[in-house]
């Protein structure tokens, strides 16, 4: 590029001859002209261009496409035309570069668009002679360098420019070409032409610059006309949703795949392993990659974990070179998490047939779409867990067996369960609107005298029960809960109540009462039973303790009679005197041992006794009657327990003794008492092997004063075994016989650890 | 005390058991003066009514079963006599031997000498005389 200082007009110098002055003058006319020409051409293209850009202007109007495809071709095309003019050579060639697109535009002078591969070849050869040293610096290119081009560029010899706007990002290259068998010459030192070339390149570039501008504007516009659209598409979306969630998701995938062009929109609950990813879940990834279901999973099986792990919720995914999945063509795969509470649940995905760049208002469409699919989702969710809690309701209402009615203040029925239409007989649509009251007959009503008061009722429930004669002509009792239903206003508006059929638990009580009744009936008995047994007790023991009395005054007087009147009665009035006495010390002895029997345990004092130790002291007592009777006492072992000492110490006496009383003549009696721990007590055994009791006799032993032997054979008052029972009974135990005639008797007893 | 015997008070209600044990009495000393009381509240009369006389009882056979006053108010009445007149006389129960076991339950009774079944006896009043006199 030629500065100031050498500008070659400025350096024009009128010296010497006219010839020389004259050829000065002409040359300098020569210049004007070619400047004016010049000048001229500029004007035309600058015009050209203005009506070119009026008209692509307009043409936006009518037809954007013309207006995205045609501008840089057209003016390139005027370019490399004036080009030829310039220059004065036979092709022109303008290509243009915008840095921040792809692909090249090339115009050669014929108005033929060159294709990208020619522009290719062009740049080849020219871009090396084109660096950074040499931006902007006219290029001369000689035939040497033609050879590889000449398809391309029909020429010998080239003169060329290359510009470079970076802050818009153009690179322009424009170049003329001279044919071998060239009409002109052109002359290498022309440094007009180079000036002119290099004022026209600059100015070009400035139009580039502008049409980019321009463009750039446009395509705003356009953008955000675009989006508005879709907006108001996506509004339509939303202004046209039915009651279905499921039903607007699919509007709303579908517009999704529309408005973002997507060869298939998709919407899927079952991306799982990606979903489960973004959960930061890695694990189930791995679970997962054996299982192909999901279509981004297929896309990203074969991508290492590492660049997955960067994966957020709210992002949205692309993949290009989507091979795998189950689309054949699909170049680009783009998907989108649909998030409740910050947590993916499902996927919106589009698949692409070609590689595709989504720019970022398409980004904000799916998430826009993909935030509406959530809403969506989220009242599906409402509408089943609603569902669900209706079905639960509906069948706690229709299964139980409670009878359940809702019924306004006037007790018009406003609702009836199956139990209920069934317990009153009539069908649901004739009760409803029935007001209760007239529902029960007034010959059915018995006790129904608490039916609901009309807006009162303390402590918002309350249980009555009430009996009815129901249609069969049975008597049906009903426990009901009464509750109240409340308005906002804290008002009384409608009565719920749950009844149920509780005959069978009335019944029941009745019986119980009855059973009850009985019992008390019983237990008084036994009190009177325990109170009579007592009184007979402490009537014994007057009784004899009273008989005793006369009896000795009986006594004394026969002393007397026989101190004052032995003398004068005869030997027969002796013998009587006799019987008398005989008579009156067995009537002591019967008083007496009345009296034992009547007192026995009134003084029982509860000890732990060594059951070994006692029956020593006892044989101890009856050892005169062991002596003279042989007789060979065995004891096994004994426990120790806790028992009425004295009562015992009576029970062993008694029993051994007796043991001793009936033995067999001339055989020796053994006595064996052993003792043995049962279930319930601990039971003992005295066994001897003595004359033995007749069964029939087993229970009158223990009766008081029965003997079954006369007076002078075994003697006794017939007291003992009675007395023995009784301190059984006293240790809440049984007492039994077991016997043969003539081989001996056990007597067995049980007694409780007390 | 004037330790000699030589009246005896029987206070019983049963006038059998009186005539028998005033028999038994005659047998064993025949100078002994005897008093029969068939009431408690009679005998206690008797003794608070002339301290002074000869016949002053020098042994009580008390009865506990006595219609009215019984022996046990009969001792406690003793108790509360004058010193003089209650250190006259020894007092003995002499019940049947189921009263003694019903005595066991009352409480100890500082004047009551001594406890002694019925029928009285040659040999009981011979050990009492021993004993006390």
């Amino acid at each position: 590029m030629s500065n100031q200082e050498e500008n070659p007009i400025r350096q024009t110098q009128f010296s010497g001859s006219f010839e020389e002055l004259l050829k000065s003058y002409q040359e300098l006319q020569l210049r004007v002209t070619r400047f004016s020409a010049v000048e001229q051409q500029m004007i035309n293209i600058r015009n050209k261009l203005d009506y070119e850009i009026t008209r692509h202007k307009r043409m936006h109007a009518f037809n954007k496409k013309a207006l995205e495809d045609m501008p840089d071709a057209v003016f390139c095309k005027l370019v490399s035309e004036a080009v030829v003019d310039i220059l004065e050579v036979q092709v022109g060639v303008v290509i243009v570069q915008h840095l921040d697109e792809i692909g090249w535009l090339g115009c050669g002078a014929e108005g033929a668009v060159l294709h990208a591969g020619a522009c290719q070849v062009l740049l080849q050869v020219f871009l090396p002679l084109c660096d950074s040293n040499t931006q902007g610096n006219i290029l001369n290119i000689g035939e040497s360098d033609f050879l590889a081009i000449e398809s391309v560029l029909p020429a010998k010899h080239a003169y060329g420019i290359h510009l470079v706007d970076e802050v818009n990002k153009i690179s322009l290259f424009i170049l003329g070409g001279i044919l071998a068998d060239g009409v002109k010459l052109y002359d290498p030192l022309d440094k007009d032409r180079d000036v002119i070339f290099s004022v026209f390149s600059q100015q070009v570039l400035a139009q580039f610059v502008n049409r980019k501008k321009n463009k750039t504007i446009v395509n705003q516009v356009d953008k955000i006309e675009t989006l508005s659209k879709r907006l108001s598409k996506i509004t339509d979306n939303f202004l046209s949703f039915g009651s279905s969630p499921m039903e607007n998701i699919d509007l709303l995938t579908k517009s999704c795949g529309e408005l973002l062009k997507a060869d298939a929109a998709m919407y899927t609950r079952s991306e799982k392993c990606l979903i489960k990813l973004m959960e930061n879940n890695e694990s189930d990834l791995l679970n997962h990659q054996n299982d192909s279901c999901d279509l981004c999973f297929q896309m990203f099986a074969d991508k290492p974990l590492g660049q997955m792990k960067h994966l957020s919720a709210d992002e949205i995914f692309i993949w290009h070179n989507a091979r795998k999945c189950d689309f054949p063509d699909a170049k680009t795969y783009v998907g989108c998490a649909v998030l409740l509470e910050n947590k993916p649940v499902s996927w919106l995905a589009l698949v692409f047939n070609q590689e595709v760049i989504l720019e970022e208002n398409d980004k904000q469409i799916m998430k826009i779409i993909s935030a509406g699919i959530a809403v969506e989702e989220l009242r599906s969710i409402s509408i089943e867990n609603l569902r669900k809690n209706e079905q639960l309701l509906n069948s706690v209402v229709e299964t139980q067996q409670e009878m359940i009615c809702r019924y306004l203040p006037d007790t018009t029925l406003t609702f009836v369960n199956a139990p209920y239409c069934k317990v009153i007989g009539l069908l649901e649509k004739d009760l409803l609107g029935k007001r209760l009251l007239d529902l029960i007959p007034n010959a059915f009503v018995n006790g129904v005298h608490t039916l609901p008061a009309s807006n009162k009722l303390d402590n918002h429930s309350r249980i009555f029960f009430h009996k009815l004669l129901m249609p069969g002509g049975n008597w049906m009792w009903q426990e009901w809960v009464e509750t109240a239903i409340y308005n906002h206003q804290n008002q009384i508006i409608e009565f719920q109540a749950i009844g149920r059929d509780i005959t069978e638990r009335k019944i029941a009580e009745e019986i119980l009462k009855s059973k009850m009744d009985e019992l008390v009936v019983i237990n008084k008995k036994l009190e009177q039973l325990a109170s009579d047994n007592q009184e007979l007790e402490q009537y014994a023991y007057l009784a004899s303790h009273d008989l005793k009395e006369p009896l000795r005054t009986v006594e004394n007087f026969i002393q007397l009679l026989t101190e004052d009147y032995s003398s004068q009665l005869d030997a027969q009035a002796h013998k009587y005197l006799d019987t008398i006495v005989a008579a009156i010390n067995r009537m002591n002895i019967l008083i007496k041992t009345l009296l034992e029997f009547s007192r026995l345990g009134v003084n029982k004092k509860l000890t732990k006794v060594d059951c070994r130790v006692l029956l020593d002291e006892v044989i101890a007592d009856l050892n005169s009657v062991i002596t003279s009777s042989d007789a060979v006492i065995q004891i096994s072992d004994m426990p120790h327990l806790n028992l009425y000492e004295a009562e015992m110490r009576q029970l062993f006496q008694n029993l051994i003794a007796n043991a001793i009383k009936f033995r067999k003549k001339d055989v020796q009696p053994v006595v064996k008492i052993s003792c043995e721990k049962t279930k319930e007590a601990w039971q003992f055994s005295v066994r001897d092997n003595g004359i033995g009791i007749a069964p029939e006799h087993f229970k009158r032993v223990f009766e008081i004063f029965q003997r079954l032997h006369a007076g002078k054979e075994y003697e006794g008052s017939g007291i003992g075994l009675a007395n023995c029972k009784k301190i059984v009974k006293l240790h809440l135990g049984e007492i039994w016989i077991e016997s043969t005639v003539g081989e001996g008797t056990s007597f067995y007893f049980t007694i409780q650890n007390l | 005390m004037e330790a000699k015997l030589r009246c005896v008070m029987l206070v019983d209600d049963n006038p059998d058991d009186n005539y028998f044990h005033q028999r038994v009495i005659g047998k064993y000393d025949r100078s002994l003066k005897v008093i029969s009381m068939e009431s408690a509240n009679e005998a206690m009369a008797f003794l608070k009514s002339n301290p002074h006389r000869e016949n002053h009882p020098d042994l009580i056979f008390l009865d506990v079963n006595i219609p009215g006053m019984n022996g046990w108010e009969f001792l406690d009445a003793f108790n509360n006599l004058d010193a003089e007149l209650r250190n006259k006389s020894v007092v003995v129960l002499l019940t049947t031997s189921d009263d003694q076991q019903i005595s066991s339950r009352e409480k100890p009774r500082k004047f009551l000498a001594d406890f002694q079944s019925k029928p009285l006896t040659v040999n009981i009043l011979q050990d009492l005389k021993a004993k006390y006199f």
